[in-house]
């Protein structure tokens, strides 16, 4: 070859040997694998129910949400509390002012700790900042110049003190009247309402994304992955077509660089993320435009329109209102089945009526879609939460068998890789941890140590590394003789780099199955040690612990519906395990 | 053989003493105090007085620390409390002092022992023939249902199966069985007959809850052995001789394809604890996992570690009967 390209000229050879390469591509094991999978309709097609429940699990917050994912309106009520709550910020900072840090010693009660005197200035600047920050935001240029005029006096007179320095007596008192002002002046009015000049201000409609405002980096993360994810077929198509031409040694070359922009786009979006850091809202919105405390041009809430908290009285254990016991008469109460025309059991009367309150945008009282999955105890949506208990019960199986895969795939590496007294030690080891009555002694630790989620996921991962490691120990063994390791090693390369970069990949395959069952039993671990009273503690969902909100027969859905996403994960896990163990080695095949 | 056995049992007792000591450790460094929490009970049963001064709480206190010797240091304790188990005695209870915890194991294992072994038998008596069934009759219908069902099975949550089944059979759906505890609460009234048929009807669904895990289990094992063996070359010898059918699968094929079965029952002896712990919640039926339940919930050290010794015990021995049936049943395996 080399010698033809020095002789013709370039153009005659770039045909042939684009062709020879289409012609020479063969499969390599990646290939081959994938293509295995995809065959398996089954695998699939459990893959992406299992990547759609991840998805509602991550997007939980634009999907049951008690606040709107866009508002384009007027806050009132917030208005109204900043401007009535200034007078008493500001006066604080000017007590502050005039006092100094003694003065503020003294004033505590006995036995108060007292806090750094800069914090409780930086506090109060900031109590101040927050205030004017609802006030200002919804103010026109014209009527701002009072309110800026106090954030800046504010932010001089705080300096002054941090610095140690008595603030000018002029400011202390700017402080205190500015302030004043602001609340007796710049009365809000509706635009229907009648206008007082000089005594009120018109307030603005603004944009705001309350969801998102309140999103952490992590779901950031989570959710530009999710996207990434979710995007992969669109995008991977393009790129093959358009950057690698549809080059098939390309494509695979860029397999890499595929997966590291799975990584690298969510970090990415993680990193440039800026939170709101002052939440604009004090008022709940659904509450606020019901009540006329928030106006609203446009508002968007999402499909599920109840928090994940959010309570209501009127509909403590409702039915799935599609069920036809739910109905709900006028007056509040049940139609038909069995709490129809029940009566107090202490008085024997007929218990009042008490209509249920439909707040701004939430479905009608009978609606199908008001309460689809019914109540709780509380009267919260179920629906709500089960879709952010996914968010536990999915991840703790995921970051269970990660820890428990990471932990079996070093400690069998080694045994396997070194032998000898290393490999004794680690089987040692290994037999020990299997004697441990697995479920019984992760239920000991959980109840005694605490049940947070952090805890549920590491006793998890400690309990079940046995299986991976005597697997990846296996494989060490057999490939340890291979000629591909012994000429690693005499071309110096490493320990670590034999180990990590040579045989390692060679010996995934099982681990990749057993990691795909491993999930599914730490689901199940995970729901059945909440379902005990010993996993996730309420408030906080997960799928486990809904199931218990009530064991009474009468609350059928709350026993039924939970635990079908248990099933439904576990089952969807092992079908997509099977489908991966055919595909990777077709001799432990069951099914043909 | 002897002599590997012997190896295998001299091995127990270390590992043994490694689970324990690091539960009793774990356990007693955890935040939670059990005698403040039982000072009431205890002060209250034992001096038959009500407590009303913070003097006597920690009078109550300091007594129950005495008591169980909660005041020595970690190691101490645990080497008491290791003394008293090779003795064969677990201590009392925290909250009712005049109960010996080994008396009560041995109450519960009453109840857990033949619901367990119902189980197991069952299990087995279903799922060998459908394993071998659908392994003979591989590709059928009727393998892809049963394929199907059992795969259903597998993935289906115990503690979910057991709430269906008493929205589906209890007194809120059909209302034909009982669902909670083991008797009826007139049963000391009952005749013997009639004492046995409501046994009887309260353990049918923690037997179904308890059996069909491990028949799904069981029945995919036996099924994929059964497979395994029927490529071997000598089952093809077999049918090559002209033998029947019948006669391939029955005594050339099955006999082997048992033995990885067959040994699974020893794995059965740990669920005697393990397994149970939910069925026994759901349907509070006063077993072993109940026991060990309600330890854990009251922090009770004694029932915790004995509950705890037993079940790594049997898990143990589970795995020494295991290897040893495996030899027994499989003449080319041999220890040495």
């Amino acid at each position: 070859m080399t010698e033809n390209t020095t002789t013709v000229a370039p153009e005659s050879v770039a045909r042939p040997t684009e062709k020879a390469k289409r012609e020479v591509y063969s499969k390599d094991y990646v290939d081959i694998v994938l293509g295995q999978i995809r065959k398996r309709k089954l695998s699939m097609f459990a893959l992406l129910v299992l990547i759609l429940l991840y998805a509602v699990a991550i997007y939980a917050p634009l999907i049951a949400n008690d606040r709107p994912i866009y508002f384009h309106g007027v806050d009132l009520a917030s208005y109204r509390k900043a401007q009535r709550e200034l007078p008493l910020v500001a006066g604080a900072l000017a007590e502050s002012a005039t006092r100094g840090e003694s003065g503020y010693r003294e004033s505590l009660a006995e036995g108060v700790e007292p806090m750094a005197w800069q914090a409780v200035v930086d506090q109060q600047l900031r109590a101040i900042e927050n205030r004017i920050a609802v006030v200002g935001g919804q103010l026109s240029k014209d009527d701002r110049p009072p309110v800026d005029d106090l954030r800046s006096t504010a932010k001089s007179v705080a300096s002054a003190i941090r610095r140690g320095e008595s603030a000018p007596v002029e400011d202390v008192a700017k402080l205190r009247t500015l302030s004043e002002k602001v609340q007796r002046e710049m009365k809000p009015v509706v635009t229907w309402s009648e206008v007082k000049p000089g005594q009120t201000v018109r307030l603005e409609s603004f944009h705001a994304w309350p969801i998102f405002q309140n999103l952490s980096r992590g779901e950031i993360f989570f959710m530009v992955l999710m996207a990434v994810t979710l995007l992969f077929p669109i995008w991977n198509r393009i790129v093959n077509a358009a950057f690698l031409k549809g080059d098939r040694l390309r494509i695979r070359r860029s397999r890499k660089r595929k997966a590291l922009a799975f990584l690298a786009i969510p970090l990415l979006a993680a990193l440039l993320w800026q939170g709101q850091s002052a939440s604009f809202f004090s008022s709940t919105y659904k509450t606020g435009l019901t009540n006329g405390d928030v106006f609203a041009k446009y508002v968007l809430f999402p499909p599920i329109s109840y928090g994940i908290a959010e309570t209501n009285g009127d509909e403590v254990f409702r039915p799935p209102t599609w069920h036809r016991n739910s109905m709900i008469d006028d007056d509040g109460f049940y139609v038909n089945g069995p709490r129809a025309g029940r009566l107090d059991p202490t008085t024997n009367i007929p218990r009042p009526a008490k209509p249920v309150g439909i707040e701004f945008l939430e479905p009608e009282r009978n609606s199908t879609f008001r309460h689809f999955l019914g109540t709780d105890s509380l009267g919260r949506d179920l629906l709500a939460r089960i879709v952010w208990g996914g968010r536990v019960s999915l991840a703790v199986g995921l970051v269970g068998t990660g820890i428990s895969v990471f932990i079996g795939i070093i400690l069998g590496s080694l045994a396997g890789y070194f032998g000898k007294g290393v490999d004794i030690a680690i089987s040692r080891v290994i037999e020990i941890v299997q004697t441990f009555p697995a479920f019984f002694l992760i239920l000991i630790v959980v109840a005694f140590v605490g049940p947070s989620i952090l805890n549920i996921m590491v006793i998890i991962g400690l309990v079940g590394w046995t299986g991976v490691a005597r697997l990846v120990r296996g494989e060490f063994i057999r490939l340890r003789g291979q000629e591909f390791v012994i000429a690693s090693e005499a071309l110096g390369v490493g320990v670590g780099r034999t180990i990590f970069r040579h045989i390692l990949p060679n010996a995934l395959g099982p681990v990749l199955v057993a990691a795909t069952f491993g999930v599914a039993s730490g689901i199940l671990t995970e729901s059945a040690l909440s379902f005990l009273g010993l996993g996730i503690q309420l408030p906080v969902p997960s799928w486990g612990s809904l199931l218990i909100e009530s064991r009474s027969a009468e609350h059928w859905w709350i026993q039924i519906f939970p635990g079908f996403l248990i099933f439904l994960t576990v089952m969807l896990y092992n079908l997509f395990g099977e489908g991966v163990r055919d595909a990777l080695d077709p001799r432990l095949k069951v099914t043909h | 053989m002897t002599s590997y056995i012997i190896r295998r049992i001299l091995w127990m007792i270390p590992t043994l003493i490694g689970i324990t000591l690091l539960l009793f450790v774990v356990m007693r460094l955890a935040p939670g105090d059990p005698a403040s929490l039982a000072a009431g009970a205890v002060g209250a049963g034992s001096e038959g007085q009500t407590i009303s001064t913070n003097t006597n709480v920690e009078d109550a206190v300091t007594k129950f620390r005495k008591r169980y010797r909660l005041d020595e240091p970690l190691l101490v304790q645990y080497g008491y409390w290791i003394t008293s188990v090779a003795k064969l005695d677990f201590g009392y209870e925290f909250f009712r002092p005049n109960v010996a915890v080994r008396d009560e194991i041995g109450d519960r294992l009453k109840i857990t022992v033949p619901l367990s072994l119902i189980s197991v038998f069952l299990s087995y008596l279903i799922a060998l023939p459908l394993g071998i069934l659908s392994a003979v009759k591989q590709g059928s219908i009727a393998d892809k249902v049963s394929t199907i069902i059992l795969f259903i099975l597998y993935s289906l949550p115990s503690f979910w199966a057991g709430l269906l089944l008493i929205l589906a059979f209890g007194a809120a759906g059909l209302d034909w069985l009982p669902v909670l505890g083991l008797h009826d609460k007139d049963a000391a009234t009952f005749t013997q007959w009639q004492y046995i048929k409501d046994t009887i009807m309260h353990g049918i669904l923690p037997v179904i809850v308890l059996t069909y895990t491990s028949l799904a289990y069981l029945s995919r094992q036996m099924r994929v052995g059964m497979l395994d063996v029927i490529r071997q070359d000598y089952i093809r010898t077999a049918r090559a001789k002209g033998l029947a059918e019948k006669v391939v699968i029955f005594k050339h094929a099955l006999r082997n394809s048992l033995i990885p079965v067959v040994t699974l029952f020893a794995s059965v002896l740990p669920i005697l604890i393990g397994g149970s712990v939910i069925v026994e919640t759901i349907f509070t039926i006063p077993g072993m996992g109940l026991y060990a339940y309600e330890g854990i919930v009251q922090r009770d050290y004694n029932v915790v570690m004995a509950t705890t010794t037993f079940s790594a015990f049997m898990t143990l021995l589970g795995f020494l009967v295991s290897d040893i049936t495996y030899a027994f049943v499989d003449p080319r395996i041999a220890y040495d």
